[in-house]
């Protein structure tokens, strides 16, 4: 029996030590919204955090937690996370969805700490979680305006302020696409 | 793979922060056929069984892409994958144009072995 703290709430389970978090969470706590995908930490798609930092929870046991647990049943109790979670509506990221628990869990982490965010921070956060549906430069775009929402909530009447995407998208006359501008990455690694 | 830029006529557009996201996303699927995606066989069997072996484009590896929505009010069509078939022939353009020699398997290699 080991004594875990999830989504700020205290809970005894009843499980091998060497069983991996993922399945403590889905099968145990039956909070399904963290996903199994790879199995083998090469995916992101199963990432909490433990006290604060993201997790592959596929590949961590029972026995190495070592501080509290949160899955995206409780990011939204987090005021960055909830950030994150309302960018991610706006600029309307999510395809199939399956990644997307991961990657919000990810780029929450991310937007925690008081680090610069360059676009060689975010991929080298985000690089972990893939996703099949090729969201990355919506994910990209919305990291950015969940920091630009944290930086506006902390200096006051600018929060809930609309972007200027989904206005400029909304015009359906319009010949452009009206998206903002998208950073250059670095080069595809095998080319 | 730095920039890419696309345009796509679909008519018209019901939600075109929607069919932008069609077509950025394409745009990664697209690249990952070109450079990436490759199943290998050895001695009867596949040799990739997970995403430490197969490849996928990640989060740094996805180009600032251009989205041009053109409205010419033409019947509507669909925009599901749209831009997927598009991406490896013109990479396959832009490489041949930088090295002088042209590629006709996928995916493409930075140093191809059997250039044609």
């Amino acid at each position: 029996m080991k004594r875990l703290t999830v989504n700020g709430k205290g809970v005894d389970i009843d499980a091998d030590a060497s069983t991996p978090l993922l399945w403590v969470l889905r099968d145990h706590l039956g909070l399904t919204g963290t996903k199994y995908s790879c199995g083998i930490g090469a995916c992101g798609a199963c990432t909490v955090h433990i006290a604060g930092k993201p997790v592959q929870s596929c590949v961590t046991e029972l026995k190495a937690i070592d501080g509290p647990v949160t899955t995206i049943e409780g990011v939204s109790t987090d005021r960055v996370g909830k950030a994150v979670q309302e960018a991610w509506v706006k600029l309307d990221v999510v395809q199939c969805g399956y990644c997307q628990s991961g990657q919000i869990m990810a780029a929450t982490a991310l937007l925690s700490s008081p680090a610069a965010l360059s676009d060689a921070e975010i991929d080298a956060a985000m690089r972990a979680a893939l996703c099949r549906c090729g969201t990355y430069p919506r994910i990209r775009a919305a990291i950015k305006e969940a920091a630009r929402a944290l930086r506006s909530a902390q200096s006051g009447p600018l929060f809930n302020a609309p972007i200027d995407v989904g206005a400029a998208a909304a015009s359906a006359d319009s010949r452009r696409s009206g998206l903002p501008e998208l950073p250059v990455c670095s080069p595809m690694q095998q080319v | 793979m730095h920039r890419i830029t696309t345009a796509i006529d679909a008519g018209s557009f019901v939600n075109p922060l929607g069919a932008a996201a069609m077509v950025e996303s394409g745009v990664i699927h697209g690249l990952g056929q070109a450079l990436l995606w490759e199943i290998t066989l050895r001695a009867g069997q596949v040799e990739q069984g997970n995403f430490d072996s197969y490849r996928l484009p990640r989060m740094d590896e996805a180009p600032a892409i251009d989205v041009e929505l053109i409205t010419s009010g033409a019947e509507r069509t669909g925009m599901g994958e749209a831009a997927v078939p598009t991406v490896a022939p013109a990479v396959a353009n832009a490489l041949a144009a930088l090295t002088g020699r042209r590629q006709r398997r996928l995916p493409l290699k930075a140093a191809p072995a059997e250039a044609v």
